[in-house]
This record gives structure tokens, sequence and C-alpha cells, in this order.
């Protein structure tokens, strides 16, 4: 009875098995017999085609290249580049600009702005032969807004530039004419066509301008991490926690007391978050700029200030307004490497294009160069990093590794010969020993005499194995300084017939220049101070702790500063130059100090000679006034340059066995240290 | 002739094995793989040739039973071995890897050595096990035994840790021969863990190990009345491929110590890991084993350097008892000197095995693997295979019909009915059917030059199966002429307008999500194909980016949608229907966030720039957008792709001087260009070429691939290689496939159609690899050539190649490019750079770009923070601390207390100063630990100094801050190194002499930028700073390492060189000058350089001084007198 009921539950048990197994595998069975067809709704990827060889290609073979042509170009409503602009009268030296001159009375500052683009390389008085006309609407204020000028042509190669938004209603048909204003709506924005300016306060500084604010390179550790727009034009910081706080009205009406900090003017912080929507907006991404705290700007509807030139992906932050919580959270996972070079490039950024309304003019004046040179315009390198597209100019080279800043970036190294310029002054004596000297150096490549002198050359010049060649100079001190063709090589030692060099002195300071080859390598100083007494700039020749600047007299540099000097410097400082022959030191070391943002390096020079060398401070000028003359340049050159450039060193290169107490013979550059 | 024992029949659950010696009548062969019980009658393969069958029978006199089996053995492996060497290395079909520097013999060598290895080698083996295992510690040399290779390892560990007649346990399946290595010498034997093939209970995967498991099986051998002496892992796993977790690891090696066992870890495969993804993970890398004396890890070189003819295995066991008795037995199975040697140089080469072997040989790996896969998926067979080993898990039951078990299947797998299972013979047709099967398999895996088996079998699983259709069966879709109609396009559509961010959610990622509409067929009323229901570029383009990691199948979770509606091509479309299609869509919404790809818009006569059809918000990948239609920000220019870049293989020609100046080769121009051109090329004669259509060929097909000039005839497009600039001219459409053959010429082109969007021109520099000449000055354009430098022209034809690239060479690029851009504007702070779009990998690869690039003077006022780094040294600390806070720009003092086993000194005993004294503890005596970016480092400059610098002065380290402080990028230090080139011992070797040049300097006493302490800690690239703690040496070297190489600038060393330490010690710098110490050093040198792939550091010939140091100069008048005394 027992054995037969268990027999009977372990059927029934098995009847249950087999039932299950027939529907389950039944049904699995039947599945597999039909062929699988897609499931609507369900979840597939994309199939591979049995057929896919079989399918057609999107063209037929002959139908890509046998479009019949209609060569008329497309007509819309606006103007793009291509259409509307003649680069035909551009040919030869670049962009010419004529300038409007203005109709009736006009401001300071109208007048400013005139003057420094009158003072500019672009400019020409014709209008005939301008390659640009200019038109410089910015008096708004006093409610004049310019008329239709004379040589208008539907505007054909005209600017209008609006330094500040909308200060007129359009009083005339725009037509053909570019427009360049204060963060135009994108909406408006003709890309390739229009410049996108930055919005200036109402004060910005007609040039130099203030310097970025950023006096570290990366952030203290305790500072915030967000700053917000004030409706009042300053700033308050955030302590944001991880909260959408900022982006919450309600949040604005009760700041904790101890999270906010209201009313700065300039954001300490290492993120500013402008919103796009007013604006005032695109004042603020100015001083977020100056101050160098990380432009996050929400939706901006405004198109960024040459967004054709600059990559703003390196300097700020666009996102979508949308999405606060994934920016916030974006922001603060951000890795230290990122903060650090965004903080750096809107440092950059600024000093290099907006901290003055000079450079902002030069800037898009710059970028409708660019676009008349085509090909030889800056690269995207040259704007996007230090010095900038307006100290590295696209007409000295178009590849990066020709200037003296990019090595790094380019991994090549700079040339490893130089070319000796040696100019001969009044007293006209050919420098034969200091040829000697300099031609014994194994890395020169060539010896350049500029005789600018009185006297007729000289019809022998002494033996060396150097090629030698002369150069008859115009008798201006500004000569020394011209880009001559017949310079081949990157570096130059620039020399005074009058200068006293040793071999040694020339190869130890030319392999110092190797790696620093932005700067300027000298070996007399000359240092410049705030005179309280004067309330002005001072300058000393003497033996200080410190040093500012290095005599040209006798130092190596790259040769692009020569092309800088001769045509990015205004006429004005030049001339200054040519009058004052001791301010050409000065000039060249405030151009190159303004270019690098770092001092000259000093290098060993020998003792006794250095006493009584008449290589006197002035350079080749009368040995009479130097003293006097060069305070007066200082000023000078400080007041056309907008603010003093000129930084100070407490340090001098030695060779690595410079008198330390080993035997002379281990030394490379033992004669540097003979008595 | 063979009968199974009745016990086999009724098998039991577990698969205890015999133990070989006894059971010998009813042993017999399996494969290679193993096999725990004896339950297979079949057949011994009877292959002619394959040892002697005669001489195989149970009475052969001249053995003895165990002779016998041992013999059984060899005869079953033979088949394996055949056609492992019909497989031959051969220079140019099956290329080993190997370096050809590891013959040498040197008079030593051939001495006896101590039988656990020489010492050189067991260090290298520990150093290559410390490094390739990533143990926390360095692995220690004593713990090595080297023997000639894994099975006579297994055998040598049997022996010595069980009794014969007892067993290890092992998951099964698992790698056969084991049983002979365990069993032949130790007659040990081997009790079976059953894994089940599916995906039961708490299991995640087939055939998953499990403690439960463990216990059962040992609980079951126990009953059995065996005892089991310890476990053997297999990691990765022959033959599932499978990997072991950590946390798995760590589960069964404490089961193993709860029960006293010992766990042999077999990790031969530990290289052979070919997915980065699976996450590998040593037994020894785990930072605390449950019972280290008990675990005993082996590795081999012959599966992962394909090396098995060398014979080399190694133990790791840290029970020297274990360790001695196996060298024991290495009398017999110890390796030749010379095989010693070899295997140092070998292990040594970590650059050639990192950088040359590894790569090589998982990329072969892997392509053997998704070989078979691919075979098996086209003939439906299941099979499992993880990144792993060389195995693939293959389930044949199906073809082996419903009553025959596969021959490879192994009878101990447990399956879902358990009890007992008739295992009939095999039918003839079904062996035949495997060995077919099955030589597929092999011939796959034989491509990697190794060789395995894999038997036994799994469960299928539908989702192994990829789909696979006809485009003829997709479903119709009737559109009712009705139906709505988009509205155009939106031209002042942008995405902050029209694209719904908010589909995008936050993705930790920063991906975007794309779903592809499923494939349809669409008709109107009457049945009428609206048009083609898909092209081939446009499958391309949606089987992309269905494998890209932008797609998703979840249309719920997308944040952009691409229908498959193809509309590549306007020409093949009704205009009107295809809209009528894309609304009917189920997300369509207006088009928002649908993105459709069109490479020939518009149609005759005026041939519209952009697509024609109605689409309302959606984005629009266009080819051939002019300023007119193209929405900046919304739209994405792509390139018109052309066909010849799949069929012409042009490999790239190197820039320089071509035959032909210019060249245009597009035909059917309008009249007036062609005028225009050839005008040209009467002024400029040879070096113009302006060709057209042939004319005169016959066969029509052909006359794509020909151009023609007059009467001759050239080769398109291998005529545009000829040529340094060609001619792109708008036709009827501003777009023009043409452009991509002449990227991919590496031709510069001339872009001559005015208003053209150039494709990806968001992100693309063309300035860098094109030339834009406005219609009007056509006539001009050979004088604007021209003028542009020769140099310039071969930057412009390298980036031409590298476009065609990286972003035209096939429609996954063009794909894969478009999304990308759309992906940056919706995730810009993750976005892709301008130089990773545009620069080309050789510039990526030289150029440097400095994290402090902007230059900056720091201010003064703010200091520096002094980082006292110190052990036990408290006098002299107190020194330190003392001269250090003299000097003016100390803005905080911060010690860091290595010494775990000494409390630091009381407060009130440390010298009372002027700033800020913090004490950091730290958790271990580590080197690093110097370079922490601590969160009491407030200012930039840091002062790395060491607890027995006395010797500097406040003056030097007040003018080292101020150097410093022009130089932020830099390393100021105050001793100064060099690193030479040896060119005897052709390496790098370090130099500490009176040199005239400088390379290096000591953060014994250095100041450095903060952000260097992050990169140190965070950045610091490969095993370096493993090394350096593991050393306890060269972190200093290796600063100097990774500053020079982020920055590619040079060390300033400040001031003379003087003793640094105390006025006493007759060393210059008191630092050790022994010999043992300038190797150590010149090690680390070669050793970072080998890591860095090149040699970052730059040498100078200069140091910094004061303005007016030793200058004829009152002193007192001096900033800095005190400087360089000593």
């Amino acid at each position: 009875m027992q054995s037969w009921r268990r027999r009977k539950s372990l059927w029934l048990i098995l009847s249950a098995s087999w039932l299950l197994l027939v529907l389950l595998g039944g049904f699995s069975l039947l599945r597999l017999a039909l062929p699988s067809r897609p499931r609507p709704g369900a979840p597939q990827g994309w199939p591979r085609w049995l057929d896919a060889e079989l399918l057609q290609s999107f063209s037929q073979a002959g139908e890509l290249p046998e479009d019949a042509a209609s060569p008329q170009a497309p007509h819309g409503g606006s103007c793009n580049w291509g259409a509307c602009f003649d680069t035909s009268k551009c040919r030869g030296d670049g962009l010419k600009v004529f300038v409007y001159p203005a109709s009736g009375p006009i401001s300071e500052t109208h007048h400013r702005i005139l003057a420094s683009i009158e003072g500019s390389r672009f400019h020409t008085f014709s209008p005939a032969g301008a390659c640009l006309l200019l038109l410089l609407s910015l008096d708004a204020q006093t409610g004049e807004c310019s008329s239709m000028p004379l040589q208008w042509n539907r505007g054909r190669n005209h600017l209008v530039l609006r330094l500040h938004p909308a200060p007129c209603p359009k009083t005339f048909q725009l037509g053909q004419a570019m427009v360049a204003e204060a963060s135009p709506t994108v909406d408006s924005f003709r890309p390739g066509f229009d410049v996108a300016l930055p919005f200036l306060p109402e004060a910005h500084p007609l040039r130099g301008g203030a310097p970025g604010q950023l006096q570290q390179h990366s952030p203290q550790p305790g500072i915030t991490l967000l700053a917000l727009e004030e409706e009042r034009g300053g700033w308050r910081t955030a302590d944001t926690g991880s909260s959408a706080c900022p982006w919450d009205a309600r949040c604005e009406q009760d700041p904790g007391p101890g999270q906010t900090q209201r009313g700065e003017t300039l954001p300490n912080a290492t993120f500013c978050l402008i919103s796009g929507h007013r604006p005032e907006a695109a004042s603020r991404f100015l001083q977020a700029l100056q101050a160098g705290c990380i432009p996050v700007l929400l939706s901006p509807r405004w198109e960024l200030p040459f967004s054709e030139v600059i990559d703003w992906t390196k300097a700020a932050i666009v996102a979508d307004e949308r999405l606060p919580l994934q920016v916030l959270a974006a922001l603060q996972e951000m890795s230290p490497a990122r903060v650090l070079a965004l903080r750096q490039q809107t440092q950059f950024l600024w000093d290099a294009y907006f901290s003055s309304v000079e450079k902002v003019i030069h800037t898009t004046l710059e970028v409708i160069q660019d676009r008349i040179f085509g090909t030889s315009a800056h690269p995207s390198l040259l704007w996007n990093s230090p010095p900038g597209a307006l100290l590295a100019l696209s007409t000295f080279s178009t590849s990066p590794q020709d200037f003296p800043f990019y090595h790094l970036q380019q991994g090549s190294r700079p040339e490893g010969r130089f070319s000796a310029l040696i100019w001969v002054g009044p007293p006209g004596q050919p420098p034969l020993k200091l040829i000697q000297a300099v031609a014994g150096s194994q890395h020169c490549a060539q010896i350049l005499v500029l005789w600018s002198n009185e006297r007729p050359l000289p019809s022998s010049w002494p033996e060396t194995a150097m090629p030698l060649t002369v150069i008859d100079g115009h008798r201006k001190v500004s000569d020394r300084f011209f880009p001559y063709s017949t310079i081949r090589t990157d570096a130059i030692l620039s020399l005074d017939a009058r200068s006293s060099l040793s071999t040694s002195e020339v190869d130890f300071a030319f392999v110092v220049w190797q790696s620093f080859p932005e700067r300027m390598v000298g070996f007399l100083t000359s240092s410049h101070f705030w005179d309280e007494a004067h309330g002005g700039w001072g300058y000393t020749a003497e033996r200080t702790n410190e040093f500012s600047m290095v005599l040209t007299t006798a130092a190596f540099y790259h040769r692009y500063y020569h092309t800088l000097f001769t045509h990015s410097l205004p006429k004005a400082l030049r001339t200054l130059a040519d009058e004052a022959p001791t301010c050409v030191d000065v000039l060249m070391n405030f151009l190159v100090a303004a270019v690098t943002k770092l001092p000259p390096i000093k290098v060993p020079y020998g003792k006794q000679r250095q006493e009584a060398a008449p290589l006197a401070s002035g350079g080749p000028g009368p040995r009479s006034k130097p003293q006097a003359a060069a305070p007066d340049c200082v000023n000078q050159i400080a007041a056309a340059f907008g603010h003093m450039p000129l930084l100070s060193s407490r340090l001098r290169l030695d060779p690595v066995l410079f008198k330390d107490p080993v035997s002379v013979q281990r030394k490379k550059y033992r004669s540097l240290e003979k008595p | 002739m063979f009968t199974l024992p009745q016990k086999d029949f009724s098998a039991p659950t577990t698969c205890l094995g015999p133990a070989c010696m006894q059971d010998l009548g009813s042993s017999h062969g399996d494969d290679l793989e193993g096999e725990c019980s004896r339950k297979l009658d079949q057949k011994l393969p009877e292959l002619p040739g394959v040892g002697d069958s005669a001489m195989f029978s149970p009475d052969t006199s001249y053995l003895s039973s165990r002779g016998r089996m041992i013999k059984w053995f060899w005869d079953s492996a033979e088949e394996g071995y055949r056609t492992y060497h019909m497989d031959e290395y051969d220079e140019n079909k099956n290329p080993s890897l190997s370096q050809s520097d590891m013959q040498r013999v040197e008079p030593s060598l051939l001495q006896y050595a101590d039988w656990r290895g020489h010492l050189f080698l067991r260090e290298e083996v520990a150093k290559f096990l410390s490094f390739y295992c990533k143990s926390p510690a360095p692995l220690r040399p004593e713990n090595v035994v080297v023997l000639n290779g894994g099975a006579s390892l297994f055998s040598a560990l049997a022996t010595v840790l069980c009794e014969a007649g007892e067993a290890f346990l092992i998951p099964t399946p698992y790698y056969g021969a084991i049983t002979q290595h365990v069993c032949l010498y130790g007659n040990v034997r081997l009790a079976c863990v059953y894994l089940d093939s599916e995906v039961t209970g708490l299991d995640t995967r087939p055939f998953q190990l499990t403690v439960e498991k463990l216990e059962m099986a040992l609980r079951e051998a126990h009953s059995e009345g065996v005892k089991v002496k310890g476990l053997i892992l297999i990691n990765p796993q022959n033959p599932l491929g499978d990997i072991y977790s950590p946390e798995e690891l760590q589960e069964y090696l404490v089961f193993a110590k709860r029960h006293k066992l010992h766990v042999i870890v077999d990790e031969v495969y530990m290289l052979s890991v070919f997915e980065e993804s699976v996450g590998y993970c040593s037994v020894l890398s785990l930072e605390r084993l449950p019972d280290p004396q008990r675990t005993h890890v082996m590795w081999a070189t012959s599966k992962d350097f394909g090396m098995s003819g060398l014979r080399f295995g190694t133990l790791y066991t840290e029970n020297q008892d274990v360790a001695t008795a196996v060298a024991s037995l290495c009398r017999y199975h110890g390796l030749s000197g010379l095989v010693q040697y070899q295997m140092a140089q070998l292990l040594r080469d970590r650059d050639w095995i990192n950088q040359v072997y590894l790569p090589e040989n998982h990329a072969r790996l892997k392509a053997a693997h998704t070989y078979v896969s691919e075979e098996l998926r086209a003939l439906g067979i299941p099979f499992l295979s993880r990144g792993a080993g060389f195995f693939i898990w293959v389930d044949l039951r199906k073809e082996c019909e419903k009553e025959a078990v596969c021959v490879i299947m192994c009878a101990s797998v447990k399956y879902n009915i358990r009890g007992p299972a008739l295992i009939p013979r095999m039918k003839t047709k079904h062996r035949i059917y495997y060995i077919t099967l099955f030589s597929i398999v092999l011939l796959g895996l034989i491509a990697t030059g190794m060789f395995q088996f894999w038997p036994h079998s799994i469960e299928s699983s539908n989702d192994w199966n990829v789909e696979k259709r006809s485009v003829r069966d997709v479903p119709v879709v009737r559109l009712p002429a009705d139906s709505p109609i988009p509205e155009r396009g939106d031209l002042s559509c942008r995405m902050h307008t029209c694209f719904d961010v908010y589909r995008c959610g936050f993705n930790p990622k920063n991906k975007i999500k794309v779903y592809i509409y499923a494939l349809k067929k669409y008709v109107d009323d009457f049945g009428v194909p609206v048009s083609n229901t898909i092209s081939r570029e446009y499958n391309e383009l949606l089987t992309a980016i269905s494998d890209s990691d932008y797609y998703t199948d979840d249309i719920n979770r997308a944040c952009l949608f691409v229908p498959s509606i193809d509309v590549l091509n306007q020409n093949t479309l009704r205009i009107k229907e295809t809209a009528q299609a894309l609304a009917q869509l189920s997300r369509w919404d207006r088009g928002t966030n649908h993105l459709l790809f069109n490479m020939l818009p518009g149609g005759p006569p005026d041939y519209n720039t952009a697509l024609d059809v109605p689409r309302d918000r959606a984005l629009l990948a266009g080819g051939g957008f002019s300023t007119w239609t193209y929405r900046q920000g919304y739209d994405v220019s792509i390139p018109v792709y052309s066909p010849l870049s799949a069929e012409v293989d042009l490999p790239e020609k190197g820039p320089g001087p071509r035959r032909y100046f210019l060249i245009s080769s597009q035909v059917g121009l309008h009249p007036e260009y062609r005028e225009d051109l050839e005008a040209l090329q009467v002024k400029h004669g040879e070096s113009v070429l302006v060709l057209d259509k042939c004319t005169n060929l016959s066969e029509g097909g052909l006359s794509i691939r020909k151009r023609c000039h007059k009467h001759q005839v050239f080769d398109y497009p291998q005529v545009l290689q000829e040529a340094t600039f060609c001619v792109v001219l708008r036709g009827a459409r501003l777009g023009q496939a043409i452009l991509s053959d002449v990227l991919q010429a590496g031709c510069v082109p001339v872009v001559i159609a005015d208003s053209y969007i150039l494709p990806f021109s968001e992100v693309l520099d063309w300035k860098r690899a094109s030339v834009v000449v406005p219609e009007e000055k056509m006539s001009d354009v050979y004088s604007i050539l021209q003028s542009i430098p020769q140099r310039q022209i071969e930057e412009m034809q390298r980036q031409a190649r590298w476009f065609w690239e990286a972003y035209f060479q096939s429609i996954k690029a063009i794909a894969l490019a478009t999304l990308q851009i759309i992906n940056d504007r919706i995730y810009p702070y993750a976005a892709i750079s301008y130089e990773e779009w545009n620069d080309p990998p050789a510039v990526k690869w030289g150029s440097v770009s400095n994290p402090l690039f902007l230059p900056l003077i720091p201010p003064q006022s703010q200091g520096f923070t002094a980082i006292v780094l110190t052990y036990d040294r408290v006098e002299s600390l107190f020194r330190v601390i003392t001269e250090v806070s003299k000097v003016p720009s100390l803005s905080k003092l911060l010690v860091v207390w290595n010494n775990q086993n000494k409390n630091p000194p009381e407060d009130s005993l440390w010298p009372k100063i002027r700033v800020p004294l913090k004490v950091v503890r730290t958790a271990e005596n580590k080197l690093s630990n110097r370079f922490f970016p601590y969160d009491e480092i407030e200012t930039e400059a840091v002062l790395a100094i060491d607890d027995d610098i006395i010797m500097l002065t406040s003056d030097e380290l007040q003018f080292g801050y101020e150097v410093w402080r022009e130089f932020p990028d830099r390393l100021v230090g105050y001793p100064g190194r060099l690193h030479l080139w040896d060119h005897e011992m052709n390496k790098w070797k370090y130099e500490s002499e009176w040199t005239n040049e400088v390379s290096m300097v000591l953060t014994g006493a250095a100041f450095y930028h903060k952000y260097f302490n992050y990169l140190y800690t965070y950045k610091m690239p490969g095993d370096i700073k493993n090394w350096v703690d593991a050393h306890m040496n060269c972190e200093d070297i290796a600063m100097n390492f990774l500053v020079a190489n982020v920055t590619g600038k040079a060390v300033i060393k400040v001031t003379p060189r003087k003793k640094f330490k105390c006025p006493e010690c007759t060393a210059i710098d008191g630092l050790s000058l022994d010999q043992t110490h300038m190797v150590e050093r010149s090690e680390c040198i070669n050793k970072f350089a080998s890591v860095f792939g090149t040699m970052p550091l730059k040498v100078v010939e200069h140091r910094a001084d004061p303005v007016l140091y030793k200058d004829d100069f009152p002193e007192k008048l001096k900033s800095f007198p005190n400087i360089g005394s000593l």
C-alpha cells in the first residue's frame, strides 16, 4: 500500500514533469522552427543584413562627377566674405585702412581712438589706396550718429566699428558693409564677415590697460568655486555645495550669511557664472577674464568676441543653461590640470586682446587682415598662445617654429648658429679685434657690419674665415634693428664697434640664449626704478643688485625682434629713438619685455674691461649725456606703451663651475674667470 | 576491448578520479583536457602513424602497469602535438616575436647553480611578477623557485604537499593534463568541483565557482574517504577562459584557509588576457593573502610567451619549507644555466614586452579569437568565450543530435537533470561532423602559433546569435496621401532653442546616446515605394553608429534619433512622401533631436544647398551647405563620401615636389570654368594639367577611373598624387566627392566654391590643409598658389592626408566625427580640443604643452612652504628647521613624519619659529610622501628639503626662492647632477662629478611649483611611483623626469657647488658616493627613460648666481652676501 502510494506519487510527478517538458520544450521548438522576425517594440540592434553586399550605392557611379554646373553665385539676403568684399585692392603690403575723419565736434575718446589708428601700421591717408574703409561710430551719448560717408559705394569694403553697443538706429542702409560691434546676437551675426567685439565699459583704457589680476597660477586651496553676477554690477561668491542654488530664484532671496560675499567688483573665485540673457552679461564676461576667473557662460545668445580666431574652449566654458546640475557637477569634478590651463588662458587673452581699446581695434583689423591673407594668415596657434597674434606678426612667417615663442609646442629647437651684427657709429673705426673675437666662436655663422658713419667705407677688412657682409646704413640709430634680409640665422648678436668681448663670453652667452630664445641675453645691464621725488620713472646704469634692461650694444636676441621693432612699433617711438639715440636700447628692452612679460638675462662679463670699457650705458650716442637723456626716454616710452612692461631680475647666469674651487682645467669657460 | 566498470555507470556526483596506480585497467584516455572520472568508453583515436596501436594493449609485457599508463598518456597527447608541429615558425607566414640579444654563454653559467635557480634569475622573476601581478609590495627573490615548466611544477607540488592517494580539489572543466601531472609521480588524484553550465540560483554566469560548491565537493570527497589536501585554481581558467574577480579569489582563499587546504594558483595565462575590460587580477595583487603559507602561485612562459620549448616555470610561495622541498626536486627538473640567463634577459626587457610583444600578441590572439567566434556564429553553434586565454568553449550537443552526447562533452558536467546519464557510443557520422568542426576551430587557434584543445560543452543562449535578416523582408508601411508633413526647416534653429537637451540628461561618461529606428519600407497609397529602401553607404553609416559607444537600443534613453530613412541622395527621393515618412516616426515631435544625413542635396534646376525634404527642427548633417543654408552651431557640414576611397588604395606619398603644380580632374565643369582653367594651362604650360572625361574609351564602366587630356589617358585618382595642388570647383552642388579623393592623394585642395561650408569646418582648421580662392579670382589662382612657401605646402600636404585618414576615408569615420561634434556641443566641458581634432599624430607626439605656460612672476609676498621629510633624525631636523625659519620669505613649515613606529617629539620640544609649523604623519614610510599635494600647502612655491641639509644659508635659500619666482615652471635646486650616455654599455649613466653641465637638481633642497606635487602623485606615468617606493630611492630623479617631461625645460641650479650636509663630511655634499649608489641611480635613469619612452631631461651649462656674485663690489652692498662659502 505504502509502496503503491509512493509509486503513484512518483508517476504523478513524472507525468507532471513530462507535461511541463512538452509545454516548455514544445514552445521553444516552435520558436526554433519559425524564422525569427523582429518583434515590434522589442529592443534590437541595427541588424546585419544578409544581403548588404547587394545594396546599391547612394549615388550612381557617373552621378558624382556628372553634375551639370551653373556658376551663378546664389543670392541670399545677407553678405559673406567672398561675395561682398573685394580683395583686389589689398594686394601688396596687406591691409591698408582709411578712417573717415569725424564730422563735427567729437569727444576726447573719439579723438584719441582716431589718433591711435592713425599711428598704427595699417593706416593710410588715401581713401583710394585703402583696402578697408573704416567708419567709427561710437559717440552714442552725444546723439551724433555718423551720416553716410562719401565713398560709401553701397558699403563695399567698409567696416562699421561700433565699440559700444547699439548707439545709433540704422540711419543708413549697411548694405555690404561689415559690422564690428560688441556682443552681436547670434542671429544677426554673419560668421566670417562681421566681427564680434567685446563689450567695453565706458572707462576702458585706451592703451596699455590694467594687467590681468591673476597673481598665481593655481587657485588657492580655500578659494570659492563659483562667483555669480549681481544686479548692480558686482559679484557675489557662493558656496555652491551640491545644490542647484545659483540657478534657483529662491536662493537669491535668502543667501546664507556665511556663504556669500557681496559686491565685489572683481570676482575672486575659480569660475564665474554668467547667464547669457541680459546685455550686460557681456561686460561681466570681460571682468571675469581680467580677474582670471574662468567664465562659465550659460547659453549665451551673443557671439563671443573674436570667435573667428580665438578658441574660447581653452578659456571659457559654454554650457547649456537647461542642465544646471550637470554643469555644476562638471565644474566640481574638473581636473586641476584643466582649471590651471583655463585660468592661464583667460589671462593671456585678456592681456593680448582685450585690456585696452587700442588692442581691441588692432585685433579687429588683424582679423580682417587674416581673411585677406588667406593661406598666409596667422595659424591658430599664434592666435591662441602667448604672446598672441598682435605680437606674432604673420608677415614675418606663418611657420610657428620661425618665431622664438613656440619651440616647445612645435617640438623644435632654436638654431645652433648666430649672426653678429656690428654697428659702426660716428668714430668709424673698423672693429678689428671685435671681429676676430666673434669670428672665433664656434657658433658664429656670419658677420654683418652696419656702417652708419659719415666716413667712407674702408677698403679692406680683416681676414676671417667667416663670411663678412658690409651694409651701408642710413645713419639712423633705428637702422640697427632693421630686419635685413642678409641676416640668415635666428639668433643675432648685436654689437657696437666699441664693444669688447672675448670668444669665451660669446660662446657661453649664446649657449644660454639657446635655452631662452625669446629673451634678450646681454652682458651689461641697467635698471629702471620709480622715482618718488619726481613722480616718474628713473633710470640708472650703475651696478646694482638687480637690473631690468640689457644693453643692446652687446646682446643676443632673436631676429624676429627686428621685424617687430620696425613694423609694429608706432612711428612716433621710432622717431624718438632716432632723435635721442640713447633711447634705442630702452625701446628695444621695452618691446621685448612687453612681448615676453619676462626680464632679460645677464651673463658674466670680464671684470677688468667692465671698469675700463668705453661701453657706457647709452650705447652708440655721444657719451656726454646718457644719464640725462635716459630717464626721459623711459618716461616717454612708458607713456606710449601705456604701462611699464619692464621687469627686474636679481640673478645672473654663470657657467656651472664658475669660480668654483676646482681645477681650471676642468672648466669649459675658463677664460671667463681670468682676472 | 574496454568495458566500463559498473561504478562508472552509476556515476556519482563527485568524480573523484581513480588513484592512477590502482585503476590502471580502466583508466584510458581523454584528450589533453581533463576529466576526473573515466566514463567514456570511446575508442582511442585510430589515427595511422600515431603511436603504435599494436603496442598498446593491456598485456604489454615490457612495461609495468604504471608504465603502461604512462605510455598511454604519450599516445593520447601526440595528436595535438602533431598539429602543432605542422604550423611551425616561419619568418613570413608565422613570424615569432623574439629578440636576438639572448644568446650568450658565460663560463659561470656552465657550473652547478643553486637548485632554486640562479639568484639573478630569481631576482628578475621577482621583479617581473611584482610588476605584472601588480603586487602591493615587491616580491622577494627568496620565495621564487624556477624549474622546467608548469607540468614539473604541478608534479613537484603534488609530491611534496600530498601523501599518495590524497587529492586536490579542482573546479571542472579543467585542463586535463593536470591529471597526469599530479598522478604520474605523486600518485595524487583530483576531486572535481562541479560547476553548472547554466546560471542557476545565485550565480551570475555559467560555470561560476562558489564557496558552496567547494564545500559540497569537499564534503563529498570526505564521504568517500578521500583526504583532500589542496585546491587548484587556474586563473585565467583553462579551458573556459574565465577570470576570477579579486573578491571571488579572496572567498576561495578564505575557504581554503578554513579547511587548512593548500591553494595552487596557476596563472600561466596571466599575460594572455587580451581584453583589457575583463579586469584580470593576479592573486599576488591582493592586499593580504588569508593564508600566505599555504598559497602557491605558479607561472610559466609556455603560454604567455609561446615559449613552450624553452621549458621555464616558476613557483612563488612564502612557505620556505615548500620552496625548499620543490627546489630539492629541481635536481631533476632544474633549468640549465644558459636557459636561466636567457630567461633573465627576456624578463628584464620590460620595454620590449610592454611595447612590442604584448600588444602584438594580444592583437593576434584577439584576431584568432574573433575569427573562430565568427565562424561559430556563422554555423549557429553556441559558444562561450571570455577575453582571456586561448579558448572558446563550444556547445556541440545540438549538433550531435538528441541521443548522442558528444565525445567532448564531459559527463562530469552537471546537467539540469541530475542522476544516471546514458552515454551511448558515438556514431561515426557524428564523429566526422565533430572532427570537421573541430578542425575549423583549431585552424583559427593555430594562427596564434600555439595550441589548445577544448572539449566539453555548454548551454546555448539566444543572446549569442547576432540577428541576420534580409533587406527584402522589412515591414512595409503605407503612407496615406493626407498624412501630416513636417514644416520646412527652421533656419533660426540653434542648439539652445530647437534641441531638447533634457533628453541627454546627466551622463557620467559625457556621451550622448543615439537610437536608430527600425528599417521599414514606405509606400504610398498606390503601393509605389517612396524611395530605395536603404543604400549601402547609409547601411554602413547606421552600422557604424550601432557599433559605437553612442548607440543605445532603448528609445527612452536616447538623446539623438537617427531615422533609418535614407536621405543621403535627394535624387532618389520623393520629397513629400519622405517628409511624411519622417513625420510618422514614433518620437518625431517636430523633428526635435533627430539627425538626418544627406550628402547630395537639392535637385535640378536650382540645386538647393540643403536637403529639400521638409524636416522642421531636425538637425541636418549635410554635404554641401552654403553660408545661406547652414545653421551655424546646429547643422553639421559633412563630406560627400567618395566611393573610390574604398576601391582605390593610394599609399601615402611623402610631401615634396610633384610633377604637376596644379591639376583639375573634375568632369562636367561649367564651360566658363573650363575656359578659365584652360587659359591657365596655356599660360603656364606643363605645370598645369586640366583633365576631362575620356570620350574615346570603349568601356563605359571604366571611364570613371580614367581622365584624359587631349589623347593622353590618365588613371584617376592616381594622377592626383602627381600634383601639388588640385582644384576642387563647385559643380551644380557645392559639395564635391572629389575633395575626398584629393585629400587622399595628399594633394592640397584649392577650393573654388564661394560660400561653401567646408566639411566639419566647425572643428577642422581648413587653413592648414587647403587654399580657398574666390570664384572671381580664378584667373589669379596660379600666382596665389605660387606665393605659398614650399615648407607650408608640405605641411598642408601632410595635413590634407591626415584629414582624409581621420575624417574622410570611410563612412564610419564620417559618422563618428559627426556624432563627436554634436556630443561636444552638448557636453562642452568634455569637448575634444582643437589640437586633438587637427594635429596629426606626429605633431601630437613631438610637442610639449607646458602646464604653466603663462609667463607670470608670482608676487614675493606670497612666500614659500618648506616641506621637510624626516624619519628619525630629530636633532638634525631641528637644526634644519631653525635654519630655514630664518629665511624672510618662508611662510609655513611642514614636517612630513615618515616614521610609523615612533611618535614625533612633543610640541614643546620643537624649535620656536615665527611661521606656522605643521607636522603631517604618514601611513607608510614611502618616499613619495614628500611629494604629496597636502592641503596645508597654501603657497605656490614649495621648498623640498631633507632633514640633514644644514649647510644652506638663509641668503642662499632666499635667493633660491627669488630665482624660482623668475622660473616658476622649473625645478630650482642646489645640488646639481647630470645624466650621460654610456657608449660602452649603451645606456644612461648617473653622474655627480664636477661637470660643466647639469640636467637634474636633487630634491634634497629644491624649490618647485606645488602643481608638480599633484602631477607626481596622480599623473606619474607607468609604475614609477611604486618603483620608487619599493626601492626607497630615486624619488628626486623621478621628479626631475616628470617636470622636464611636462614642461620641456631644463632645471635651474642655483649658487656654486658646496657642501650641504655637514662640515666634517669628506664627500662633496655628504651624499654617499659609493659604487652601488651610483649604479642604483643609473638604473633609475634607465628605468624611467624606458617608462617615459624618451629621455626628457635637458642639459644646460649655466647656473644662477646673484647679479653681483664674486664681482668686485663692496660685500655689504650686495643683497645676498652669504652665498657659496664652504
